[in-house]
Parts: structure tokens; sequence; C-alpha cells
């Protein structure tokens, strides 16, 4: 029994470690992860106009570095997002929402930007109108 | 002519032209908030898309499950992989329409109550829903809300029964949206 009692104990003070990391591991970012992929921005909303499901199982949460030219930014409250245009017939647009953190200068509109982002997916254009949008979320600036 | 007759002239003309437009935002929100006595759980996402249009009321929405974002990165990995598992079922999708369009004038600024009607699907269950929304009309904008219940048990979602008492058998919903012209 005595010989017992300190891997008991050992093993119960492991097992609180490991929930302790998993309850306040940070959460996953473009910063953290190894890039999967890299593209521009038309060929990869492309690739999800072409085949939807596909491309999802292939990026889904995958760092991706995208580059493109800036179409809108904003920044408020609810934190920084980044559109970059495709040269796709139907307009659609890859969004990057950039994790919180201090950054020097924001590029401008029409500028040609570098960036990483985890994919989130992509949501069709059911309506013809607006063009579909790929998502990539807790992204970063890479120039 | 005096300066209130032109202003409500102007302000009557850009109203009408909002009339068989359609308006949209792919900055919307929505969220969720599960309450019980263990455990408090908020999950948003800020960048749902939402196209309505203004003369017969249609409204669609649609958000990515994997871009909700939780406090705790253990809840997010949760709620992606267990729960709606957004690989299989990567978005949410509502599908209605304002019931009454009487209700709504969106040819004058002002605030106007109304009942939503149509299809939500999460997890892959499509499930009616009929749910009280705010439009707040004005300013070339249409903010519109509406706080409602989801049962997870009504889309499939199981939860498990050592998590019982952690996550709310209805969670609360919050969707948000500050729409503008879709300009084509």
């Amino acid at each position: 029994m005595k010989k017992i009692a300190p891997i008991v104990f050992f093993v119960i003070l492991l097992g609180l470690g490991f929930a302790y990391y998993q309850w306040n591991k940070p959460k996953k970012s473009a910063a953290s992860e190894e890039v999967f992929a890299h593209r521009n921005a038309t060929d990869l909303y492309m690739e999800f106009t072409s085949d939807p499901t596909g491309a999802f199982q292939i990026y889904n949460q995958r760092n991706i570095e995208v580059r493109g030219v800036m179409d809108a930014f904003s920044k408020d409250s609810l934190g920084t997002k980044l559109t970059l245009r495709t040269e796709s017939a139907d307009g659609g647009i890859v969004t990057i929402t950039l994790v919180d953190e201090m950054i020097a200068s924001f590029p401008v509109i029409g500028d040609s930007v570098h960036i990483r982002g985890l994919c989130a997916g992509y949501i069709p254009d059911d309506t013809g109108l607006l063009g579909g949008e790929v998502q990539l979320n807790q992204g970063i600036i890479v120039n | 002519m005096n300066k209130s007759l032109i202003i409500f002239c102007i302000v009557v003309l850009s109203s009408f032209q909002m009339m068989g437009q359609k308006f949209f935002t792919r900055n919307g929100h929505l969220g969720f908030f599960s309450k019980t006595n263990m455990e408090d759980i908020k999950a948003s996402n800020e960048s749902v898309t939402y196209i309505m249009d203004l003369s017969t009321g249609e409204i669609n929405i649609s958000a990515l499950q994997t871009n909700f974002q939780f406090e705790k990165a253990l809840m997010q990995e949760h709620y992606n992989e267990n729960y709606v598992e957004s690989s299989k079922f990567p978005k949410a999708i509502f599908k209605g329409k304002i019931d009454d369009m009487s209700k709504v004038n969106f040819k004058m600024e002002g605030v106007y109550n109304a009942k939503v009607s149509g299809n939500l699907e999460i997890h892959g269950v499509t499930k009616p829903y009929s749910v009280d929304a705010v439009f707040k009309v004005g300013g070339g904008h249409v903010l519109a809300e509406t706080n409602f219940k989801v049962k997870c048990a009504d889309h499939n979602i199981k939860i498990e029964s050592s998590l019982k008492n952690n996550i709310a058998e209805s969670i609360d919903v919050n969707a948000k949206a500050d729409l503008t012209e879709l300009k084509k």
C-alpha cells in the first residue's frame, strides 16, 4: 500500500496538470500554427466556388498564407477585418479577421497585402448579387 | 417652400428609394449564451452574412460555425468537434420572412416590431422558428435585432450526461445586424 500511494499521487497530479493545461491552453492562431498552404486570393476563392465541400475538407482550420489586394478594412470594438478582392466574375472576396494585437501600421485600400489566417470556410452567394466569401480568422499580417 | 418641408421631402424620397432594394451586411453578429448553475458559456460570431429584401421581407442569414469565438480554446474545440460537428455541418443558415409586412414601413424612419418566421438549419437539422424582431429604419440603414431560444435537442445536438449540468438545454441566441443597401 505504501508503495502504491506515491504512484497514485503522481498520477492524480499529472491528471490535474493536464486538465489545467487543457482549460487554459491558448487559442490557435495564424501566428502559432504551421503554414499549410500559400495561395493568392483569387485561386483560394475559385477552389471554394468550384468544389465547396472538397475545399472545406482540405482547408478547414488550416493556416493559409494569402496574397491579394485589399478592398476594405474595418476596425472597431468587435475586431479588425481585412477584405481582399478576387478576380472572380461574381465579385467574391476573401476576408480575414485579425487576432487582437498591436499593429503599428495597417495597409490601405488598394495595397497589395500578404496575410495568414485559419480557414473558417466559405459562404456562397445564393442571391447572385453579392458574390461569395471565403473567411479566415485568427489572422496576422505578414507584410 | 420652408426648410422643414424640404427636409420632409428629402426623407420621404430617400425612403422610397429603399423599397425594392436588397440590404445586406457581411459583418453581422450572432451570439449565444448558455447559463447553468455550474458554468456560463458565451460565444459570438461577427462575420455573419445577412441579406434582406425590403420589398418582400425575405431574410437570409449565413454563419460559419468555426467563426464562433469562445472565451476558452477548449470550449471552442468541444463546440466544433463534439456538438455542432462543424467539419460535417460548417454553416448555420436561417431563411425566413417578415410575417406581416404591413407592420414594417421601410419608407419611413422609425422603430418597428414584427414577427419573422422561417427555417433555421443547425447541425444539419432544419427546424421552423417564429421570432419577435425589431427593425430600426433610418439614415440609409436598417438595424435588425432579435433574441430567441434554441433547444440543443431540436437540432440533434447531444450533450453527454456528465456535462448536462454545464450546458443549458435551451440556449439564448442574439442576432443583430446593421444592414445597408446592396449596390451592384
